[in-house]
C-alpha cells in the first residue's frame, strides 16, 4: 500500500466514524439552560431601557425636548457670536493701546486714560479736569507733531553741511551748476 | 480542538449565538454555511485563548496510525477516542488555518466555494491551505506506518 492509498483510507475511516455525541440529552438541556439565562437577562436589560426611555412615546413631552433642544442650540450659536465680537473689540483695543504706547497713531481717548493712571496714584491723587486734561494732551501732540516736522528738515540741512565739509568743490559747482 | 470537553462548550456557545442571531440569518442564504461560520469562529476564538496558556502537541499516540491502517484489518472499528486522537496525531502540526480547512473539505467534504464562504478565505488560499495539511499528513503517515 503506496502513501496516497494510506492516506485515502485513513481519510475513508475518519469520515466513516464520525465522533458519537455521548450524553446528548445534558449537552441539550444546558444549551436550553443557557438560551434561557441569556434570554432573561436581554429582557431585563430591554426592560430597564424601556423603563429608562418611556417618556420618548409622550408626544408633548417628546415635542417640548425638540424645542428646548433647538432653543438651546440656537442658544449657544448667539453665545458664541457674542463672544467672537467681544474678542474682536478687545483685539482692537489691545492694538490701539500698544500704537499708543508705541507713539504710532495716539488715540486721543487711550492717551486720556494712560495719562490718568500715569498721573494717578492711591497714595497720592491729584484731580485734573477734562478740559485741561484735553488741553494738555493737544498741546502734547502739537508738540510731538511739530518735533516730527523739525526733526525732518534738520536732517537735509545736516546732510547738506556734511558733504560741504568733505567736498566744497563739487558743492560750489552744483551751487554754479 | 483536542479536547472534548471544550468542544463541548463551543457547540453550546454557537448555538447560543444561533438562538442569539438567527434574526441577522439570510433567510436565501445556506443555513448549513452559516452555521459552520459560527463554530468555526468559536473555534478560533477558543484557540486564541488557549495560545495564551501553553499549546502542548502530545506526539504519543503515534500507536494509533498503524493498527488503524494495517493491511490485515480491514474492518477496523474504531471508537471517538480513537477517531480525535487518530485526527489529533494527523493534525497537530497544521496551523488553524490549515487544520480549518482540512477538516471541512476531507472530513466533512464541502466543496471549495462552501469553505471559502465559511472561513472567508479566497479559494486559492483554501485549495493552498488544503495542499500544505495534505502533504504534511502524508508525511506524518509515512512517519507513523
Amino acid at each position: 500500500m503506496n502513501n496516497e492509498d494510506k492516506y485515502l483510507k485513513a481519510i475513508r475511516i475518519l469520515k466513516g466514524h464520525r465522533p458519537v455525541l455521548t450524553n446528548k440529552e445534558k449537552l441539550t438541556d444546558d444549551i436550553m439552560k443557557r438560551i434561557g439565562d441569556s434570554s432573561e437577562k436581554s429582557s431585563l436589560l430591554e426592560k430597564s431601557v424601556n423603563h429608562l426611555f418611556r417618556w420618548v412615546d409622550i408626544y408633548w413631552l417628546r415635542g417640548a425636548m425638540a424645542v428646548a433642544a433647538a432653543f438651546f442650540a440656537g442658544l449657544f450659536i448667539i453665545q458664541q457670536l457674542v463672544i467672537t465680537n467681544r474678542l474682536n473689540n478687545l483685539e482692537d483695543q489691545l492694538v490701539k493701546t500698544i500704537n499708543t504706547i508705541n507713539g504710532h497713531d495716539p488715540d486721543p481717548g487711550m492717551m486720556q486714560r494712560v495719562f490718568m493712571n500715569m498721573i494717578m496714584t492711591e497714595e497720592d491723587s491729584i484731580k485734573v479736569s477734562k478740559s485741561d486734561l484735553e488741553a494738555l494732551l493737544n498741546s502734547y501732540l502739537e508738540m510731538q507733531k511739530k518735533y516730527e516736522v523739525d526733526r525732518l528738515n534738520i536732517v537735509p540741512e545736516k546732510y547738506m553741511r556734511y558733504r560741504i565739509r568733505k567736498n566744497p568743490k563739487e558743492s560750489t559747482n552744483d551751487d554754479e551748476s | 480542538m483536542n479536547d472534548e470537553e471544550e468542544s463541548k462548550d463551543i457547540v453550546q456557545e454557537s448555538f447560543i449565538s444561533v438562538w442569539n442571531k438567527i434574526g441577522k440569518f439570510n433567510i436565501g442564504g445556506n443555513f448549513s454555511n452559516w452555521l459552520y461560520r459560527i463554530i468555526v469562529n468559536k473555534c478560533y476564538d477558543s484557540l486564541r485563548r488557549k495560545k495564551r496558556v501553553t499549546m502542548i502537541y502530545p506526539d504519543d499516540n503515534n500507536w494509533v496510525l498503524p493498527y488503524l491502517l494495517s493491511d490485515n484489518n480491514p474492518e477496523t472499528e474504531i471508537n471517538n477516542e480513537e477517531t480525535g486522537k487518530i485526527i489529533q496525531l494527523l493534525t497537530n502540526r497544521l496551523s488553524a488555518k490549515q487544520k480549518v480547512v482540512f477538516i471541512l473539505s476531507e472530513l466533512e467534504g464541502l466543496s471549495h466555494d462552501d469553505i471559502s464562504e465559511i472561513t472567508g478565505m479566497a479559494k486559492t488560499t483554501v485549495k493552498s491551505n488544503l495542499n500544505h495539511a495534505r502533504r504534511n499528513i502524508g508525511k506524518k503517515i509515512t512517519k507513523y506506518t
